[in-house]
C-alpha cells in the first residue's frame, strides 16, 4: 500500500502550472509549424535538406505524444483517496459499501483530475448517506468506471441502492432524459428534491456550472431497488483541431471540422423561403439556411456559394459561406475578454502566413438562429 | 518611474512602462465581426493573439480615421492588448507627485513636462476597455 | 613705284608715271599725236626727267637749241618754268620759251596730285624776227645762218590751234592716267580684300571647327550632367533606407528601454545603453535628413544647369550652322574677289 502510494505521488511531479500550459500551448503550435515543414519538404530538390526535414518532423511528433503525456494523469491516483471516504462513511453510516474503482489506468488531464476528484467525492459521499439504508445489505456496492475513448473522458457511478423511478421523474419535470446541464437552476433544485437529495445543493449547483463550462453532461438513470447510476462526460480538450476554412466576404473564417457533417454546392439544392427564414431541402431534409455573412454583418462581394451542413447538440443547420478553402490543424486560442460577448465566435487561430484566423462558435450559432 | 510617450493624432500621450509589453510597427489586422466599434481588429504577436485598439476612438475624441503607425502593446492582467498610435516618443523619467489626477478615482490624468501637459492613461482607465 | 600706305591705300607721293600709265601706248599716242598736229611732245615726271622719247622734235630744237649746254641748260629751265606754272594751275600752260618758240606744258594729275608733265609746242604763231634769234644763236653759241634757216623751218599755226592742242594732250594723258590710277585701286582693294577673305575664311574654319568641338563638349557635359542626376536620386534612395533603419533603431531602443524598466535595478544600465541607442538613431535620422535637403538641392541646381546647358547647346548648335553659311558665303566672295583681281590686274 505505501509502495504504490509513492509510486501514486511519484508518478506526480510538482511543476509551476503556468509555466507547464506556456510549455504546452507552445508544443502545439508546432502542429503548425509541421504542416509547413511537409510543405516544405515537397518544394526541397536536396535530399539532403530532405532528410534533415524528415527528422524534424519525426522529432515534433514525438514531442508532441510525450507532451500529451505529460498532460495526463492516471485515474489509480484518485483510488485511496476515495477509498478512504467510502470507509469512512461505511463507518458513519454504519453501512458496508464495497467500492471498485474501474478503469485505474485510464488517463485524465491533470486540468480535470481535481475537478472529477470533487465531483466523484460529492456524489459518493451522497450515495452512501442516502442510498443505503443502515446494516441492511452487505451487497451494498458503488462502482466507479471511467474510461477514455479519446473524445470524451466518461465516468459512471453505479449503485445499487435504493434509486428512484425514472419515468416518473421525468414526466414530473416534463423531460426526456435526466441530464442535470439542460436543466435550469429551479429544475435541477426540483429534480433534486424529488431524489430526495439531501446534500448541499448549492454545491452540486456549482459543479453543475463547472460541467456546462466544459461542455460535459450529467446524467441521472435509475430503476427503483435496483441501482442508481450517474454517467459524467467531459469532453476531452486538446487545442489542436481540425478546421475547415472559408471565406466570408474578403476574410478567412475557420469552421471546426467535428460538427462539420457535409458540404454541398449551393446550386445544387433547392431554397425556400417563409416568413424571412430561408431553407434548403437536402436530402429529403429540410434544414435552415443561416448566410453567415448577415450573421457577421461582413460585406459580401460574390453570390456565396458553398453550404456546410453543420451538427451541433442535434440541431442542424446550413452555413452558407462565399467559398472553400482548405483544410487545416489548427490551435484555437481561446477568445480574449474583450470579444466576450460576441458569441459566434469560439477564438482565433494563426495560420502557417502569420495572420489571425478567427474561429466560428458552431453550438452558438446554432442557439442563435 | 519611467513613462512611455506617445502621440495619438498630434496629441501627447503617457502610460506607466511597467504596462508595457513591447512596442512595434503597426501590421495587417484581421477584423472582428460584430466588435465593439473601438476594436480594429486582431493580430498575432510573438504566438499570442491580441486585440488591436482604435486608441483615439477609445478616448472619445473626435475623430473619424485614426491613421496609426505603432502598436503599443500593454499587458493588463492575464491579458495583453496593443494600442494603435500615430508614433512613438521617448522614455522618460519623472516623479509620480508629477502626475496630476483630475477626476477623483483616477480615471484622468495628467502629467506636466517642461511646461507641456501630457494625458496620462491610468491603469483604471485601460482596464475599462 | 607702287608702295601701299599702312590703311592699305596707295602712297601718292612715290607713285610715277609709269605705275599708271602703258609707257609703250604713251609712246604710242606721243608719236601720233606729234606727227598728226605737227606738234613737238614729250612726257617728264616730276623731275623734269623724260620718260618717253621725245616726238616729232623739231631741227631748230634738237640740231641747235639743245647742242649747246647753254641752250640746253636753258631748255630745262624753261621747261621746268612752264611745268611749275602748269603745277601750279593744274592745267595747261601756254607760254613762250627761252628761245622765241610756243611751248605748252599739261600737268598729268592722278586725283589733285602731279604724278608728271606733259610738254609739248615747238609752232610759232607769228613770223620770227631774224635779228631776235641770231641774237639767241650767238648765246648759246650755234650758228646764226643756220638757226636763222631752222626756225623759219618750223610749224607756224594760230593760237587757238595751240591751245586745243594742249588740250587735248591734257585731257587724254590725264583720262589715261586717271583711268591707270583707278584700276590700280582696284587692284590693291581687290588684292586686299581677297587677302583679308583668304585669313577671314581660315578664322571661320577655325571657329567652325571650336564651335563643333563646343557642340560635342556640351553633349558631354549634359551627360555627366545627367549622371550627377542619377546618383543624387541614388542618394536619396539610399537616405531613404537609412531613415528607416533610423526608425526602426529607434523602435529597438525604445523596446529594449522597456526591457530595461521591467528588468528593475539590474536594467539600469541597459537603460542608459537604450538612451544611447535612440539618441544615436535621432541623430542619424536627422543627419540623413539634412544630407537628403542637400541633395534635393543639388537635383534644383542639377535642373537649371541642364536647362541652361540645353539653352546652350541649342545657341552652340545655331553659331555652328551660322559658321557654316558665313564660311560658304566667304568662299564665294573670295572667289568673286580673286576674280575681280585678275580682272584688274590682266588683260
Amino acid at each position: 500500500m505505501e509502495q504504490s502510494i509513492s509510486n501514486d505521488f511519484s508518478e506526480i511531479s510538482s511543476v509551476n502550472k503556468k509555466n507547464l500550459d506556456q510549455l504546452l500551448s507552445l508544443v502545439e503550435e508546432l502542429v503548425i509549424n509541421k504542416v509547413r515543414i511537409e510543405k516544405m519538404k515537397n518544394e526541397v530538390s536536396d535530399n539532403s535538406h530532405g532528410k534533415i526535414l524528415d527528422q524534424e518532423l519525426r522529432i515534433i511528433s514525438e514531442i508532441q505524444a510525450s507532451i500529451k503525456k505529460v498532460r495526463l494523469i492516471k485515474i489509480k491516483t484518485l483510488t485511496n483517496s476515495l477509498e478512504d471516504l467510502v470507509n469512512k462513511c461505511n463507518t458513519k453510516n454504519k453501512i458496508n459499501v464495497n467500492f471498485i474503482l474501474r478503469g485505474q489506468e485510464t488517463e485524465i488531464e491533470n486540468t480535470l483530475i481535481i475537478y472529477i476528484h470533487n465531483i466523484l467525492n460529492y456524489l459518493i459521499k451522497d450515495i452512501c448517506e442516502n442510498e443505503f439504508i443502515a446494516s441492511k445489505n452487505d451487497t451494498n456496492h458503488i462502482e466507479v468506471t471511467t474510461y477514455s475513448d479519446g473524445k470524451n473522458f466518461t465516468t459512471v457511478i453505479e449503485s445499487n441502492g435504493k434509486g428512484f423511478n425514472y419515468e416518473a421523474t421525468c414526466d414530473k419535470l416534463n423531460k426526456k432524459s435526466l441530464n442535470l446541464v439542460s436543466f435550469d437552476e429551479d429544475e435541477v433544485k426540483k429534480f433534486l428534491d424529488i431524489i430526495h437529495f439531501t446534500n448541499n445543493v448549492e454545491n452540486l449547483l456549482k459543479l453543475r456550472l463547472d460541467l456546462i463550462y466544459l461542455d460535459g453532461s450529467i446524467k441521472f438513470e435509475s430503476i427503483v431497488n435496483e441501482f442508481r447510476r450517474i454517467t459524467i462526460v467531459i469532453p476531452i480538450t486538446s487545442s489542436i483541431m481540425q478546421g475547415l476554412l472559408v471565406t466570408i466576404g474578403n476574410q478567412i473564417f475557420a469552421l471546426p471540422l467535428d460538427f462539420i457533417e457535409t458540404i454541398i454546392n449551393e446550386n445544387t439544392v433547392k431554397t425556400k423561403k417563409s416568413k424571412n427564414i430561408e431553407m434548403i431541402i437536402y436530402m429529403d431534409h429540410i434544414i435552415q439556411l443561416v448566410r453567415l455573412s448577415e450573421l457577421l454583418n461582413i460585406e459580401t462581394v460574390f453570390e456565396p456559394s458553398c453550404i456546410i451542413i453543420v451538427n451541433a447538440n442535434n440541431k442542424r443547420a446550413a452555413l452558407l459561406v462565399d467559398s472553400l478553402l482548405d483544410q487545416t490543424d489548427m490551435v484555437i486560442k481561446p477568445k480574449h475578454s474583450i470579444m466576450t460577448d460576441i458569441r459566434e465566435i469560439k477564438g482565433s487561430t494563426i495560420l502557417g502566413d502569420g495572420l489571425v484566423t478567427l474561429v466560428l462558435d458552431i453550438p452558438s450559432i446554432l442557439k442563435e438562429i | 518611474m519611467q513613462i512611455l510617450t506617445f502621440l495619438i493624432e498630434n496629441e501627447p500621450f503617457a502610460l506607466d512602462i511597467t504596462l508595457v509589453d513591447t512596442i512595434q510597427n503597426k501590421m495587417p489586422i484581421t477584423p472582428v465581426p460584430n466588435s465593439k466599434k473601438y476594436v480594429i481588429g486582431l493580430i498575432s504577436n510573438r504566438g499570442n493573439v491580441i486585440p488591436v485598439i482604435n486608441t483615439s476612438l477609445m478616448l472619445d475624441a473626435d475623430t473619424t480615421d485614426n491613421i496609426y503607425e505603432k502598436f503599443i502593446i500593454i499587458n493588463l492582467g492575464n491579458e495583453k492588448l496593443a494600442l494603435a498610435v500615430n508614433e512613438i516618443d521617448d522614455v522618460l523619467e519623472i516623479e509620480e507627485k508629477d502626475i496630476e489626477n483630475i477626476n477623483k478615482d483616477e480615471d484622468f490624468s495628467i502629467v506636466n513636462i517642461n511646461s507641456n501637459v501630457i494625458t496620462f492613461l491610468t491603469y483604471k482607465q485601460l482596464q475599462k476597455i | 613705284m607702287i608702295k601701299k600706305l599702312s590703311n592699305g591705300e596707295l602712297d601718292l607721293t612715290v607713285l610715277e608715271i609709269k605705275d599708271v600709265i602703258d609707257i609703250k601706248l604713251l609712246q604710242n599716242f606721243q608719236d601720233n599725236y606729234a606727227t598728226g598736229m605737227d606738234i613737238a611732245s614729250v612726257t617728264v615726271d616730276i623731275e623734269g626727267n623724260p620718260v618717253t622719247k621725245p616726238s616729232s622734235y623739231t631741227s631748230f630744237c634738237m640740231d641747235f637749241t639743245h647742242s649747246t649746254k647753254v641752250g640746253d641748260d636753258r631748255c630745262a629751265l624753261s621747261h621746268k618754268k612752264g611745268g611749275e606754272e602748269a603745277a601750279r594751275t593744274l592745267k595747261p600752260y601756254i607760254y613762250t620759251c627761252h628761245a622765241g618758240l610756243i611751248d605748252f606744258a599739261a600737268p598729268i594729275l592722278v586725283g589733285d596730285y602731279q604724278i608728271g608733265t606733259i610738254l609739248g609746242g615747238q609752232v610759232l604763231t607769228s613770223a620770227p624776227n631774224e635779228t631776235k634769234y641770231r641774237k639767241t644763236a650767238s648765246e648759246i653759241g650755234v650758228d646764226e645762218d643756220g638757226y636763222v634757216d631752222a626756225v623759219k623751218n618750223v610749224y607756224m599755226t594760230n593760237e587757238k590751234n595751240v591751245t586745243a592742242a594742249a588740250e587735248v594732250l591734257y585731257i587724254v594723258a590725264n583720262s589715261l592716267s586717271q583711268a591707270g590710277y583707278e584700276r590700280l585701286k582696284l587692284s590693291n582693294m581687290s588684292q586686299f580684300l581677297a587677302e583679308n577673305f583668304s585669313q577671314i575664311s581660315a578664322t571661320m574654319e577655325e571657329l567652325s571647327a571650336s564651335s563643333v568641338n563646343v557642340t560635342n563638349n556640351q553633349h558631354n557635359l549634359s551627360d555627366e550632367i545627367n549622371n550627377v542626376k542619377k546618383l543624387s536620386i541614388e542618394i536619396n534612395t539610399i537616405l531613404d533606407s537609412i531613415k528607416s533603419i533610423a526608425d526602426e533603431t529607434k523602435m529597438l531602443g525604445l523596446n529594449a528601454a522597456i526591457e530595461a524598466a521591467r528588468a528593475g535595478d539590474a536594467g539600469r544600465g541597459f537603460g542608459v545603453v537604450a538612451t544611447e541607442i535612440r539618441t544615436l538613431s535621432q541623430n542619424s535620422k536627422e543627419t540623413a535628413i539634412k544630407i537628403m535637403d542637400l541633395t534635393n538641392k543639388i537635383q534644383e541646381s542639377v535642373d537649371k544647369t541642364i536647362e541652361t546647358s540645353h539653352a546652350t547647346l541649342e545657341t552652340t548648335e545655331q553659331q555652328s550652322a551660322a559658321i557654316q553659311e558665313v564660311t560658304s558665303n566667304l568662299m564665294e566672295v573670295t572667289t568673286l574677289a580673286d576674280e575681280l583681281n585678275s580682272i584688274a590686274n590682266g588683260k
